[in-house]
């Protein structure tokens, strides 16, 4: 009459335990959750009695208390209803239990089908911490939960199928995923070549820079100059996710219930490209209940792109500052706080003033100061002072726009920011979650970042002539290594520094 | 005097309609419950109540069935023009039922496994609805 069965709850990138426990006595018949269940846990109790009811087993007509604990946890999502619905089966005696132990996880529908919940593949890393028989999860997430080695994951269909595995009756054989094949399958995303962006020769350095490092771009230029199809580009040039950036990748799409069916890992770079229309939930992740990830944990390890920079919501903006220099975003709502990494790559593109052609040759400008002014003001110092390099896409001469486009192909530049990564990964192999300079800390920047004698010469005058502040000077630095690495240099000569600070120079051109 | 006639002749047909009513009801309600039981206890059923009033309201019929007790609702309709009788039970009605029948259970023990059922009898046709509806929470 009294049934426990175990479960997870997804709590931000974590999942924690849940024991499902079910009791069946007697007196007035009715059916309650208890637990701290949220609005779709207690609507769950509608879809249970219909999915027993059509998978062939009686509803019991009995006083039914099903308790989710810990019950101080707040508890949210669909992935009780089939632990929950098993748990009155075997309270009631329909269903007898193997003595193997399983977590299970599934939402389930009126016709008793089993259906993919959010966050299995956190729920997996958590069951591969116990010690278990298997998890039992919906067939349409079983690829995704396999990516988590040390529990072997049983996919259902329908609640019948779960109740067979619970009873021994019948066991199918679990799922695998070659980690290895699903890596391989990752090739550049044939979005767009950057060889078909015609000139720009600077700002296609720039991006390189950027690939290569994990830096943060801005690029400034008036409308039809090619911003937006150089940041179409760069998503060509990145350099391929390693397995354990996929893994943490996946993990929040997995949160975000975001995983392709065929596809589990994702494989690809992250490119998200918000409408400067979103709020600041959207950005920085929010929502009623447990707060979701937003976009920048979307982009991590990837990249995010802001076009039309001024128009974002100003507050949006401020919001990235503190995820820019932690990496990681705490979201602190009323009893609970999740933590998402957001280590993106910011690439901004904005106009140099509102109609467009500031600096323009051909076009005159028809901006008043205060104009300008207003418009240079929506995007903070403290905010720019987060960006690494800043780069001028001019208006095209007329021989670069009426000559075919030339240049380098993604092919070739993807190949040499790939190197450079790998000379990146290769120093800083000891470091948790560190992949590229753009990561680096301070102990890491005294330790990576040597500098020459006329190296540090040339920064020094730079301190003072750009005035530069810690949070600028440090990132300098970092460029500065991104590009020695890229030219395959062992410590940082004065040419590299000298690139670095070009891209500082063209915030100061423009007097920002 | 023309007013007091208007009074008298007023309740007189009040008073007429009543019993017209509470009459029609009776023949068809009470041919339907009897028709109820009958069905019930075919199939195992022992009767123990008819028409059990508490101060919430009144349940058509008590019974047992196996160790559960049962609370039955008993819907008729002549036809099925407006739904049939499987539409006429509303929540208040639900309400009501649970309430009385929570009144019956006083101190009873609460280990009892009850249930709500409904018999349904539309133009002659009968139909049980077993566990029809639970308490909700």
């Amino acid at each position: 009459m009294f049934a426990r069965l175990l479960s997870g709850v997804v709590i931000g990138m974590e999942s924690e335990l849940v024991e499902v426990q079910c009791d069946v006595a007697g007196g007035l018949p009715r059916f309650q959750v208890v637990g701290l269940p949220e609005k779709e846990i207690t609507e769950s109790r509608d879809r249970i009695r219909s999915a027993i009811k059509n998978s062939g087993y009686s509803f019991p007509a009995r006083r039914i208390t099903a308790n989710l604990a810990p019950a101080d946890l707040r508890k949210e999502g669909v992935g009780f209803d089939l632990p929950t619905a098993l748990a009155i089966l075997v309270a009631a005696e329909q269903l007898s239990l193997s003595p193997r132990r399983y977590m299970i996880i599934g939402e389930v529908s009126l016709d008793g089908e089993v259906r993919s919940v959010r966050g299995a593949l956190p729920i997996a890393l958590r069951a591969a911490r116990e010690n278990l028989d298997g998890l039992v999860v919906p067939a349409g997430n079983a690829a995704e939960a396999a990516l988590a080695d040390g529990v072997p994951i049983y996919p259902v269909h329908r609640l019948r199928d779960a109740a067979a595995i619970l009873s021994g009756e019948k066991i199918p054989a679990p799922v695998r995923v070659d980690r290895d094949s699903l890596l391989k399958g990752a090739s550049a995303s044939p979005v767009m070549d950057i060889s078909e962006v015609k000139g720009q020769e600077q700002a296609k350095r720039a991006l390189e820079v950027a690939a290569a490092g994990g830096h943060n771009l801005l690029m400034i230029g008036p409308p039809g100059a090619g911003k937006s199809m150089l940041a179409r580009a760069l998503a060509g040039i990145l350099p391929p996710l390693s397995f354990a950036e996929a893994l943490e990748v996946t993990r929040i799409y997995s949160v975000a219930g975001m995983v392709e069916r065929d596809t589990p890992l994702v494989v690809q770079r992250p490119y998200r490209t918000p409408h400067h229309t979103i709020s600041y939930a959207g950005m920085v992740g929010g929502g009623h209940g447990l707060p979701g990830p937003g976009e920048i944990s979307l982009a991590h390890h990837g990249v995010l792109f802001l076009d039309e920079l001024p128009e974002f919501d100003r507050r949006v903006l401020e919001t990235l500052r503190q995820p820019l220099e932690d990496r990681t975003i705490l979201l602190s709502r009323a009893g609970v706080s999740v933590r998402y990494p957001a280590s993106f790559m910011l690439v901004a593109a904005m106009n140099p003033c509102p109609c467009g052609h500031l600096g323009d040759p051909l076009q005159p400008c028809t901006c008043s100061p205060y104009e300008i002014k207003r418009y240079r003001k929506r995007v903070s110092g403290p905010f720019l002072d987060r960006v690494d390099l800043f780069v001028e896409v001019p208006r095209l001469t007329k021989q670069e726009l009426l000559n075919r486009p030339t240049g380098e192909g993604s092919a070739a530049i993807r190949a040499r920011v790939k190197r450079a990564r790998q000379v990146q990964w290769e120093r800083m192999k000891g470091e948790k979650g560190r992949f590229s300079n753009s990561q680096l800390d301070t102990k890491g920047l005294r330790r990576y970042c040597t500098l020459n004698e006329a190296a540090k010469e040339l920064l020094e005058m730079a301190i003072d002539r750009f005035a530069l502040s810690a949070r600028a000077y440090t990132r300098v630095l970092k460029v500065a290594r991104t590009i020695a690495d890229l030219g395959g240099a062992e410590d940082i000569a004065p040419e590299h520094v000298a690139e670095a600070l070009q891209y500082r120079a063209a915030n100061e051109d423009f007097a920002l | 005097m023309p007013q007091r006639q208007v009074s008298h002749l007023l309740s007189l047909t009040g008073l007429w309609y009543h019993v017209l009513i509470m009459a029609g009801k009776d023949s068809y309600g009470g041919q339907a419950e009897t028709a109820a039981c009958e069905f019930l206890r075919a199939r195992g059923y022992v009767v123990v109540e008819r028409n059990w009033h508490s101060p919430f309201g009144e349940v058509d019929l008590i019974a047992r069935d196996g160790e559960a007790l049962v609370f039955v609702e008993v819907k008729a309709r002549r036809d099925s023009s407006f739904g049939g009788a499987e539409g006429a039970l509303t929540d208040i009605k639900k309400e009501r039922i649970i309430a009385t029948a929570r009144m019956y259970l006083r101190g009873a023990s609460t280990e009892l496994p009850v249930r709500f059922d409904v018999v349904t009898i539309t133009a002659g046709e009968v139909s049980l609805y077993q566990d029809a509806f639970q308490v909700e929470v």
